[in-house]
């Protein structure tokens, strides 16, 4: 999909306040992502994930949940190749990213849309230079990048602070940062670590539409939270983990 | 309307330690182009040397006045047939001296007049009476023309007209002259190359203070999925300049020093114009003249030492940058 059409599928969604899971949809069997008996440990720390088994289907849109702790983060840094799995598989669009080149593996972080718990922005860039740089990595035209960046901007609500640098945003503004950066480049994975935590609840809603309007689009979508209400506004299937293991695989 | 693109995403340009890179490299530059410019100074040198050494050559007849031998081997005939003027009846010196006019590349033999001789030799030999000066050798004054002649054709011939004739080309001194130039131009070169080792140590202590300094901005372009080559020739840019400044500043320091060496070496020049100008109260045309002194390539290689510097800094900065890269994920 091009980054154009973002915005406007974004907004569409928002106008329209359809229920947007769709119980009963048979998924694409051939697993986009798949996790396969993953156990992660940190350094020489004890092991945080245990055993995780499960595939997110193309285009699929699932939560995931469970307590402070539980290994959400570390799930999700998997899934973002930031971290490799201590053992087991993962396959993300049929390849498997420990088993590639790092020129691969870093072509693979490219259609994974990531936003972080912590935003991970670039202090030193305006925040318009934040959302462009997937563009610029990806090797857009500059003409092409302005638009789209500017456009998402400001379905964001930050078209007046395109010049800001991070940290003179408030923590929601950081968020919407975050998120605008993690789908301008049109990524076929899109992984949300509690991107909606510093957002009030109208907000939380427009943005998590942005989402889920990506996935009706064929986006993949994981997303990590606590928040039970957004879950009802939003049904979907959930992966719940306990302690660092998959507990419930519901959809 | 947006804010233009950043050329530097990672924010290397703030690192305002970085600034003093290029003064640090200026002066291994610096060095470099000295040592440079020695290795091409001997070199122009021991070519003048060799050139001036063999043009003049000396031939040493004794006996110079005894009857030239018929030829004895088929070898000197040839020789002798060369030469054109092979007579029966000749002296010594006159069959030597016709053998050497027939070389050619050789502009002129002359003979050097006895009584000239004799005064040269006079204080140690004593005069004309003395019975050392009855042995005196003839001695040919050899000039070379613009092709030089090989010696060992000139021995050839001189031996074949005049046995025992000895052809004296100043060869020993200008081989050890030349030996020497090659051991100073292979040492030049060493302390060059040793000088860019340098400049290219500098980069990789400043790229790794950079990378420490940028650590986590590294990680989250990394992580967005940017390969090791994009984000290794963001440094490369980076360093690629301050190493090129660096070299102009090695540049802007080499010329001076360069060129208050040539005013020294004026007075000592063998081209009478640099001399001349040396002594003139006009300070433009002495520095014009010792500037003329040094040999051109000199000014070509130096005018090409600030890429050299500016490229060898970026390939290191960037073998720097992909090296420590390999260590995320
Ligand atoms: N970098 C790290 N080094 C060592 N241990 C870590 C690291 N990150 C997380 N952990 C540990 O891994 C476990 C899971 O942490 P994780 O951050 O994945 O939980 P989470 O579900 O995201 O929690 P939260 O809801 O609070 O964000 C915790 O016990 C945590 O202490
Ligand atoms: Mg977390």
């Amino acid at each position: 999909m091009p980054p154009a059409s973002l915005p406007l599928a974004a907004g569409a969604v928002v106008v329209s306040r359809a229920p947007l899971a769709r119980p009963g949809k048979v998924w694409n069997s051939q697993g986009m992502v798949r996790l396969d008996d993953i156990g992660l440990r940190y350094g020489r720390g004890p092991e945080v994930l245990h055993g995780i088994s499960f595939s997110l289907p193309e285009g699929s849109f699932h939560w995931l949940t469970g307590p402070s702790g539980a290994g959400k983060t570390s799930l999700i840094r998997l899934l973002s190749l930031t971290e490799r799995p201590s053992r087991g598989t993962i396959s993300l669009f049929g390849r498997n990213p420990d088993g590639v080149g790092r020129n691969a593996r870093q072509a693979l972080r490219r259609q994974i849309g990531v936003v972080y718990q912590d935003f991970r922005l670039l202090g030193h860039l305006t925040a318009f230079d934040n959302v462009a740089l997937p563009l610029r990595l990806a090797g857009e035209r500059e003409a092409a990048i302005a638009a789209n960046t500017a456009e998402l901007l400001a379905w964001v609500g930050l078209a007046e602070r395109m010049a800001a640098r991070p940290v003179t945003l408030s923590g929601g503004e950081q968020q919407r940062l975050a998120i605008a950066r993690a789908v301008v480049a049109g990524p076929r994975l899109i992984v949300a670590d509690e991107p909606t935590g510093d957002l009030d609840e109208r907000q939380a809603e427009r943005l998590l539409g942005l989402l889920v309007s990506l996935h009706r689009n064929g986006t993949t979508l994981l997303v990590a939270t606590h928040n039970e209400r957004l879950i009802e506004r939003f049904p979907a299937p959930r992966l719940a983990l306990s302690h660092g293991r998959l507990v419930a695989q519901d959809g | 309307m947006p804010p233009p693109p950043p050329r530097d995403v990672l924010g290397l340009a703030r690192d305002h330690e970085a600034r003093l890179l290029p003064w640090l490299v200026a002066f291994a530059g610096l060095l470099a182009a000295l040592a440079l410019a020695g290795a091409i100074a001997v070199d122009a040198f021991a070519t003048r040397w060799e050139r001036g050494a063999t043009a003049h050559l000396t031939v040493q007849v004794p006996e110079p006045d005894a009857p030239a031998a018929a030829p004895a081997t088929g070898e000197a005939r040839v020789g002798q047939r060369q030469a054109g003027q092979g007579q029966e009846g000749q002296t010594r010196l006159a069959a030597v001296l016709a053998a050497l006019r027939g070389i050619p590349g050789v502009a002129l033999a002359e003979p050097i007049p006895r009584a000239r001789l004799l005064a040269l030799l006079e204080p140690w030999l004593g005069g004309e009476g003395s019975t050392l000066a009855q042995g005196l050798p003839g001695v040919i004054e050899v000039t070379a023309g613009r092709t030089m002649p090989a010696i060992a054709e000139l021995r050839a011939a001189v031996e074949a007209a005049a046995p025992g004739a000895v052809v004296e080309g100043h060869g020993v001194w200008v081989r050890r002259l030349l030996d020497l130039a090659a051991s100073l131009r292979a040492i030049a070169l060493l302390a060059a190359a040793a000088a860019l080792l340098v400049c290219a140590g500098l980069v990789v202590f400043a790229v790794r203070a950079s990378i420490a300094a940028h650590r986590e901005d590294l990680a989250i372009v990394h992580g967005l999925g940017a390969s090791d080559g994009w984000l290794a020739r963001r440094f490369a840019r980076r360093f690629g300049v301050l190493g090129l400044w660096g070299g102009v500043l090695a540049l802007a320091l080499a010329v001076p020093a360069l060129l208050a060496l040539a005013l020294l070496a004026a007075p000592f020049a063998s081209e009478p114009a640099s001399v001349a100008a040396a002594g003139s109260a006009d300070s433009l045309a002495r520095l014009r003249a010792a500037a003329l002194l040094l040999p051109p390539s000199i000014w070509a290689v130096l005018a090409l030492l600030p890429a050299a510097i500016g490229l060898v800094s970026a390939v290191t900065a960037s073998i720097t940058a992909r090296l420590w890269l390999r260590r995320l994920p």
